[in-house]
């Protein structure tokens, strides 16, 4: 009888450990993956395009130098560098982020000449980020019998889902600085020269 | 009286037995298979393709001749590109949209596709970008 007992206990207690345990598996695996997930896709986002935004300038056609045969990456040509940071140029036109305040900046580290030009992306209402938050909280809209219990009693969401949004679409502006080295072609002599992109994704 | 004793015993060990299982599989099984469901459906999500989709756009411009850049997500999704921005709808998964800014302006609009091709060349000191999809079978 006393046998008996104790493996019944022990049948509940592995039980018992059982269901614990699936529950904190869930639970972290939930959690700490959703987070890793998101941390992946956000991260960095102004960052990412800063770099591709460096990487497209000094290997376009309108300021790399060119032999007639081929295009130069990352040698720039210094009278297409002044011909195209200009207001409404071709460059500034064909590349640029929209609802974005971009600084481009080229400095010859030989000679000390600079030029730099500041412009305005195209304004973008898909690209606003509201829309990516409105996206956002459609994606986690959640009807089930638990809505009563909600703050506010009947709402759609729940506070963790608005406030996964909130920081998500927030993360998404910011600034990034970088500066790139680069050739400058100036008068037939290659200069050590310095690229400067300031990328500000406003909205 | 020994031959309950004898039950009682297996019936320790089998409970151990069981025990070393369920941790074995709490431990080793189960976050695998959850890192991986994970991980599918992750990637399968619009947030994921269209950031992928307009990075690729992007540095496809990065290239000093032409370039062809093939991309193949793991779901269908409706997709269009204007104004520098991918708008990519999932249509399998979690069924989200989501946005992503490209800093140059192909444009382009897809119904129901998994397969992708970004081209890009040059053309009179110009970069000339198209961006072309269709269905594959997986």
């Amino acid at each position: 009888m006393k046998s008996k007992g104790i493996s019944t206990t022990m049948i509940q207690i592995l039980t018992a450990l059982l269901v614990l345990g699936l529950i904190a598996v869930f639970w972290f695996m939930l959690i700490g993956y959703y987070f890793d997930v998101e941390a992946a896709v956000i991260s960095a986002e102004v960052e990412r395009h800063n770099l591709n935004l460096a990487q497209v300038l000094i290997s376009s056609p309108r300021i790399a130098y060119s032999d007639g045969d081929k295009i130069y990456r990352g040698i720039l040509d210094w009278d297409k560098v002044n011909s195209q940071l200009v207001s409404g140029s071709e460059l500034l036109n064909e590349i640029g982020y929209p609802n974005s305040v971009m600084v481009i900046g080229v400095k010859n580290l030989d000679t000390g000449d600079s030029k730099s030009i500041v412009y305005f992306g195209s304004f973008s209402i898909p690209g606003l980020n509201i829309f990516d938050f409105i996206a956002c909280m459609q994606s986690a809209i959640n009807i089930n019998i638990d809505m009563i219990f909600r703050i506010p009693p009947g709402s759609l969401w729940y506070i963790s889902d608005i406030v996964a949004c909130e920081v998500t679409e927030a993360s998404k502006y910011g600034t990034e600085v970088r500066s790139f080295p680069i050739s400058i072609r100036k008068n037939g002599e290659v200069h050590p020269g310095v690229l400067i992109v300031t990328l500000l994704e406003l909205w | 009286m020994r031959k309950k004793a004898q039950a009682e015993i297996t019936e320790i060990i089998s409970l151990v037995a069981i025990g070393i299982a369920l941790i074995f599989f709490f431990v080793f099984i189960l976050p695998k298979f959850v890192s991986a469901m994970f991980q599918m459906i992750a990637l399968q999500s619009a947030k994921v393709v269209s950031r992928d989709l307009a990075g690729f756009i992007t540095i496809s411009g990065a290239a000093t001749d032409r370039i062809t850049i093939f991309y193949q997500p793991q779901a269908k999704y409706n997709v269009g590109i204007a104004d520098r921005v991918v708008i990519v709808e999932a249509l399998e998964g979690l069924k989200d949209i989501a946005t992503a800014k490209a800093g140059v302006d192909p444009r382009a609009s897809f119904k129901s596709v998994n397969y992708f091709e970004i081209r890009k060349w040059i053309d009179v000191q110009q970069n000339k970008y198209e961006v072309e999809a269709e269905e594959h079978e997986k």
